[in-house]
């Protein structure tokens, strides 16, 4: 059974339709690359996997439950978000990574809260930075603390929009390689927008293409080819391989 | 701050349950502090009392002329300055939250100029008070329960509807902010219009009002507004966690199970009404709400579990301060309290904001 089943989902603000019946399936320990111009819908979509936006047409379901009958704090259990931009105050990153265990707390935090903290401020690298308050940091950084909340939450899906696009090179790299390992130790799935193909093509086991607000493609690397980039971005590109990678450049 | 912490071993869960108790500590201190303040207030005034004369009185049954000084005239004052403080302090910090806006307050809510027309028109059109010289309280309300009943009404009016108007038309959190703003300047159109045509005495009554002063309440107002602010303050501290959660963002609040809409309107609607009844019973006493949890915010950092009791003690702190200072400095004359609230936050929140800003 998949994780993820998207079936026939349409979003609309009232003047305009965003999404058009997305359907697709992510499986356990999948991620999933979401692409498309800017405005091609990827982080309504998103916000529709996560119910901060409510679909009017169709239905998003977690290991068989349909999201509209769930709860909020059993959403929260199954998914986390990890938003574009982050927003930052004075709160320890300790703190904010504690955060994430709202979901599971009950009166306050337990023990067994704090050690799972300890333990994933440590597989991030952020431990150094346990008590440093989150308004001293850098951009890479605080997207670090945002995903070890997000992890805190112990999720079986993340769901993170652009979670590179005001990264640098490095940090790109990083966060990408810190994506791939962790959802493969924990065996959790991932469905992440992203601008850069590349980046998606290191990453990634599957790729929805997005065009005005409709799956356009849906597959493995096998669609990553020059008709299915010109159709969603409009630019002419040939794909070519390195050590065995497939590699996007455009003309 | 943080620089001291990085060179203890920050990397143990004893390095953060130490950051804890420091924090813990740091409230702990600001309550003792509450305390001595509330013991040298009751003995300052005409009538000097010794702390061990205070204490005695406290806990004795002994019928004495301290005692009558005590019980009758100035622990009423005194605990209306720590639950005013208290409510009006811990209403700002959860609307400051809510609305994600440094500045929120009453005044931004356009409450306070909701209860301050309200007053006015008890006041003026309906007379309710008048100004006379006779003895040391100047100003004579007729009938004291229609200004209050006026001003609490406006005030919650003047709430409901911006909350109304967020709920129905999805408002955001600066939206609310600016028709806060709009509705304020509105009700101040308005009071100034019924002054206009009102008589001198009426006018003066009405302003005398809205300085606001400690020495109105009495027990049973006092019992009534301990009675909505402990309330209201064991339900912010349930919301802790949410709070924090809202400053991540709505977005990602939403996914941590928070009902974002549902909090906000329950949060400000509380903070409204806490500040309506502080407001009707012992008027204006503005910049409360702003100082006392911003000071906080820059001592302790924006985690609700210790900034929403550390506000509240602030806001006691500042009140009580300000009243006994208002009472003693130019005694028998009793300042306003409202301009000592100011006097006295002013310099020290632009001390603590400079102090920010080098670290």
């Amino acid at each position: 059974m998949s994780l993820l089943h998207v079936d026939q989902l349409s979003f609309s603000y009232p003047c305009s339709e965003i999404l058009r019946e997305i359907s697709f399936d992510v499986k356990q320990g999948e991620n999933v690359a979401l692409l498309g111009v800017n405005g091609a819908g990827k982080s309504t979509l998103i916000k529709c996997l996560s119910r901060i936006l409510h679909p009017q047409k169709g239905e998003v379901y977690v290991q068989g439950n349909p999201l509209s009958k769930m709860k909020s704090r059993e959403i929260a259990k199954r998914i986390a978000y990890v938003p574009q931009r982050q927003e930052f105050n004075r709160t320890t990153v300790f703190d904010a990574v504690l955060l994430g265990r709202k979901p599971h707390m009950g009166w306050e935090v337990g023990s067994g809260d704090l050690v799972l903290v300890k333990e994933i401020l440590k597989k991030l690298s952020l431990d150094h930075l346990s008590l440093r308050d989150l308004d001293t940091l850098s951009g890479g950084e605080l997207q670090k603390v945002s995903l070890a909340r997000a992890l805190a939450q112990q999720p079986k899906l993340l769901l993170l929009d652009e979670p590179t696009s005001n990264l640098d090179l490095r940090n790109q790299l990083e966060v990408t390689e810190l994506l791939s390992t962790i959802t493969k130790e924990e065996g959790i799935s991932a469905v992440v927008s992203m601008h850069d193909i590349n980046l998606a093509l290191r990453f990634a086991h599957r790729f929805i293409m997005l065009r005005d607000g409709e799956v356009h493609a849906f597959g493995g690397k096998e669609i990553i080819i020059p008709e299915n980039i010109h159709s969603t971005y409009k630019v002419d590109v040939c794909v070519e391989e390195i050590d065995g990678r497939p590699i996007v450049i455009p003309l | 701050m943080s620089c001291g912490h990085e060179k203890n071993t920050p990397y143990s869960i004893e390095a953060y349950q130490g950051h804890i108790q420091r924090k813990k500590l740091l409230l702990l201190g600001v309550f003792l502090f509450v305390l001595v303040l509330m013991i040298l207030s009751l003995g300052a005034g005409s009538t000097k009392l010794s702390p061990r004369e205070i204490i005695h009185t406290l806990f004795s049954g002994e019928q004495t002329k301290t005692r009558i000084i005590v019980w009758k005239l100035r622990l009423p004052r005194v605990i209306a300055a720590l639950v005013a403080g208290w409510g009006l302090s811990i209403s700002g910090c959860v609307m400051q939250t809510c609305l994600g806006n440094p500045l929120a307050s009453p005044s931004t809510l356009g409450l306070s100029q909701g209860a301050i027309f309200g007053a006015n028109l008890a006041i003026l059109l309906f007379g309710a008070g008048t100004l006379q010289h006779t003895g040391g309280d100047a100003l004579v309300l007729n009938s004291p329960y229609l200004v209050t009943v006026c001003a609490f009404a406006f005030a919650m009016l003047s709430t409901v509807m911006i909350l109304s108007l967020a709920r129905l038309r999805h408002f955001s959190k600066e939206s609310i902010v600016l028709s806060g703003v709009a509705l304020g300047s509105l009700f101040a159109a308005a009071t100034t219009i019924l002054q206009y045509f009102s008589t001198d005495v009426r006018i003066a009554a009405a302003l005398f009002w809205s300085f606001g002063d400690l020495g109105r309440i009495v027990w049973k107002e006092l019992l009534i507004l301990t009675a909505v602010v402990v309330p209201i303050s064991v339900f912010y501290y349930l919301q802790r966690w949410s709070y924090n959660a809202l400053l991540t963002g709505e977005d990602t609040a939403k996914t941590l199970g928070i009902k974002t809409k549902a909090l906000r309107f329950w949060s400000l609607l509380l903070a409204a009404l806490i500040t309506s009844v502080a407001v009707s019973f012992l008027g204006m006493i503005g910049f409360i709400g702003l100082v006392g949890p911003q000071m906080m915010r820059r001592v302790l950092g924006d985690d609700h579990r210790f900034l929403l009791p550390a506000s509240a003690l602030a806001g006691a702190c500042i009140l009580l301060a300000s009243d006994t200072l208002a009472r003693t400095i130019i005694s028998p004359i009793v300042l306003p309290v409202g301009a000592i609230t100011s006097l006295l936050g002013g310099p020290t929140f632009l001390y603590l904001l400079m102090k920010g800003k080098r670290s």
